[in-house]
This record gives structure tokens, C-alpha cells and sequence, in this order.
């Protein structure tokens, strides 16, 4: 996806946005501070999911963590204010040792994984043959289902160039297969079908095979609505 | 880049964003910062999961793995939200190391 050009530049700008503001939260001492570093960080996670081609990933993450989440945590911090004039100071040298601790433990053992990990391996191999095979099923139907339509081909032919043997170093290789497409610069992790946006898949995707977890989650979040009134609001009701 | 940096690249931010929001858990008393340490830890496991569904699997399915993901994260920021108010109805106070009763 980051290929060089413009977006390696978004990577580069949005990575540190990301990362770096956790140290903002961690060592602010006021806890709105906190709360406006967290948003600093979620832009950049969103700016990383659109450099990543997940476009629909980017806005679901702006509107659910910036515009829900961030502004529930606001308002908790604003309501357990005590006196605004008298924040709170928190005093972090009692803890610092275990925070040094933690963060250089799981941050170095990550570090080491990601960095001496042969992510293109044998193992991840077998996962993009699988991927692969799945994608090219996936195609058959499309194919059939385009058939019935009226033969939409470039749907179908873009699966072809996703065979498991080329996409291992050079993702970029597979594009031409695709090349007839203006309307979309082919893109690696977009190979299936690139025409067509991220936001028809995942809803395709949620309507089919994420259909159970869909529902469940669907009822969870409602379980959890009424969780959360009557845990927030349950002593007015006693009173 | 070839396509092996760039995911670990993605990984990398994941991981230091794993282990900052892992010590802000650790680290602050107040019961809110804990929650946004929550978040990014969240958040990178999150990426994590596009980053390999982009580069390894090659489709998106990692994708929607993250919006339940965002789901679950949002249900749980609000039940949080919720027991930090009922507690700080309780004691008059969020900080986690003085807090330690959910009735009065």
C-alpha cells in the first residue's frame, strides 16, 4: 500500500501521530490533557487505516472513537471533577518504576517479534495460499452470480492475478491483472476485486460470512446499553 | 519499501502503542486515564489486525475483525463510563488505588 510517493509520506506523518501521544497521557498531569493526546492518537490511527486502504476502517474509527467514545470519556472526566479550580495531581513517581517496567518488557519482547519474525515465511505462505484459494471461490461464485447478471468480467478477473505463488514479495506484481480498472489504482491488499470499495465488501461481508458474530454483537451492545443506564442512573431509582 | 518493511513498520507502531497504553494502564491512578490506556491498547491490536490481513492474507477480512472490534471497544467504554460514575457517586473519587467499594 505505501508504496513510495505521497502515501509512504502519510505513513511517516500519521505513524508518530499515533504513537507518540500516548506518552502525552501517560505523563499529563491534568487528565483532560490526557483525554486531548487520546485524540491526537486515534487521528492517527485513522490516518493509518486510510494509508493502509481502509478507507471505511478510517471513517467508522473517527466517528465511533472520536465522536463517541473520546466525548463519553470528556464527559466522565467533566462529571468526576471535583472542583475544577483543584485538579487533581497525580503523582506518578510512586509508580513510575512499574510503568518503566511494563512498558520496556512488553514493548521489547513485541519489538523482537515484529522485527526478527519471517512474517513472509512458510507459515504465512499456507495463510495466503488459503486466503488465495478462498478469494478465488469467492470469484467462481461472483463469476456465476455475474453470469446471471449479465457477465460483469473485470470482477472476476482480478482474483486471477491473486494466486498464492506471486503475492509473497512483490504484491505490486499482481496489478496488472487489474490494469484495465482507471477508476482505482490497483492496490495489493485489494487485489480480489479492486473496483469495487472497501465499504461494499465489509457490508457484504457482515451479511454473510460475520453474519452470526453481527447479530451477537448487535444484541451485546444492546445488553450493554441498558447495562450502562442502570449501573450510571441505578441509585437514583433506589432513592 | 518492499512489502515486509512496511508491515513491520505497522506492527512497530502497534507494539509501542501496545506498551505505552499497557504502562498508562499500570501507571495512572486515575480510573479514566486507565481507560484511555485501554483504548490504545485497543487501538493497536486493532491495526494489528488490518496490518496482517493487508500485507499476509491479502484481503479484509482483518478489517472487519477491527470494526467488531471498535464495537466491543465502544459497549465497553460505556459500561466503564458507567461504573466509574456509580463509584464516584459512592466514594467522591476515581482514583483506582482509593476506590475500592462498589456499594455504599
Amino acid at each position: 500500500m505505501i508504496e513510495g510517493g505521497w502515501t509512504s509520506v502519510a505513513f511517516w506523518i500519521f505513524a508518530p501521530l499515533a504513537a507518540l501521544p500516548g506518552l502525552g497521557i501517560l505523563f499529563a498531569r491534568n487528565i483532560i490533557h490526557a483525554a486531548f493526546f487520546l485524540l491526537a492518537s486515534l487521528i492517527g490511527f485513522a490516518g493509518l487505516y486510510i494509508v493502509i486502504g481502509a478507507d471505511f476502517l478510517a471513517f467508522t474509527q473517527l466517528l465511533v472513537y472520536v465522536g463517541g467514545i473520546l466525548v463519553l470519556i470528556l464527559f466522565g472526566v467533566m462529571l468526576t471533577q471535583k472542583d475544577p479550580l483543584l485538579v487533581r495531581r497525580t503523582k506518578h513517581l510512586t509508580s513510575v518504576g512499574p510503568g518503566l517496567v511494563t512498558f520496556l518488557l512488553i514493548g521489547g519482547v513485541a519489538m523482537g517479534v515484529v522485527w526478527t519474525t519471517d512474517w513472509q515465511g512458510e507459515g504465512m505462505e499456507k495463510i495466503k495460499a488459503a486466503a488465495a484459494a478462498a478469494a478465488a471461490e469467492r470469484a467462481e461464485r461472483e463469476l456465476a452470480k455475474a453470469d446471471e447478471a449479465g457477465g460483469e468480467t473485470p470482477a472476476v478477473e482480478a482474483p486471477e492475478g491473486a494466486e498464492p505463488s506471486e503475492g509473497a514479495e512483490q504484491p505490486a506484481g499482481t496489478e496488472p491483472s487489474e490494469g484495465d480498472e482507471p477508476g482505482e489504482e490497483s492496490k495489493p491488499g485489494e487485489k480480489e476485486d479492486g473496483e469495487r470499495g472497501t465499504t461494499t465488501r465489509i457490508g457484504e461481508l457482515f451479511m454473510t460470512r460475520y453474519i452470526l458474530p453481527f447479530e451477537v454483537i448487535s444484541v451485546l451492545i444492546l445488553a450493554a446499553l441498558i447495562g450502562a443506564v442502570y449501573i450510571a442512573r441505578g441509585k437514583d431509582v433506589e432513592e | 519499501m518492499s512489502p515486509e518493511i512496511q508491515l513491520k513498520l505497522f506492527l512497530s507502531v502497534a507494539a509501542f502503542t501496545f506498551a505505552l497504553g499497557a504502562a498508562i494502564i499500570v501507571t495512572r491512578r486515575n480510573a479514566l486515564g486507565v481507560l484511555m490506556g485501554l483504548e490504545l491498547v485497543i487501538n493497536a491490536a486493532a491495526l494489528n489486525f488490518v496490518a496482517f490481513s493487508h500485507y499476509v492474507a491479502g484481503n479484509i477480512e482483518g478489517q472487519v475483525v477491527t470494526i467488531f472490534v471498535i464495537m466491543l471497544a465502544a459497549a465497553e467504554a460505556a459500561v466503564a463510563l458507567a461504573i466509574v460514575l456509580n463509584i464516584f457517586g459512592n466514594t467522591q473519587t476515581i482514583q483506582v488505588d482509593e476506590a475500592d467499594t462498589l456499594r455504599q
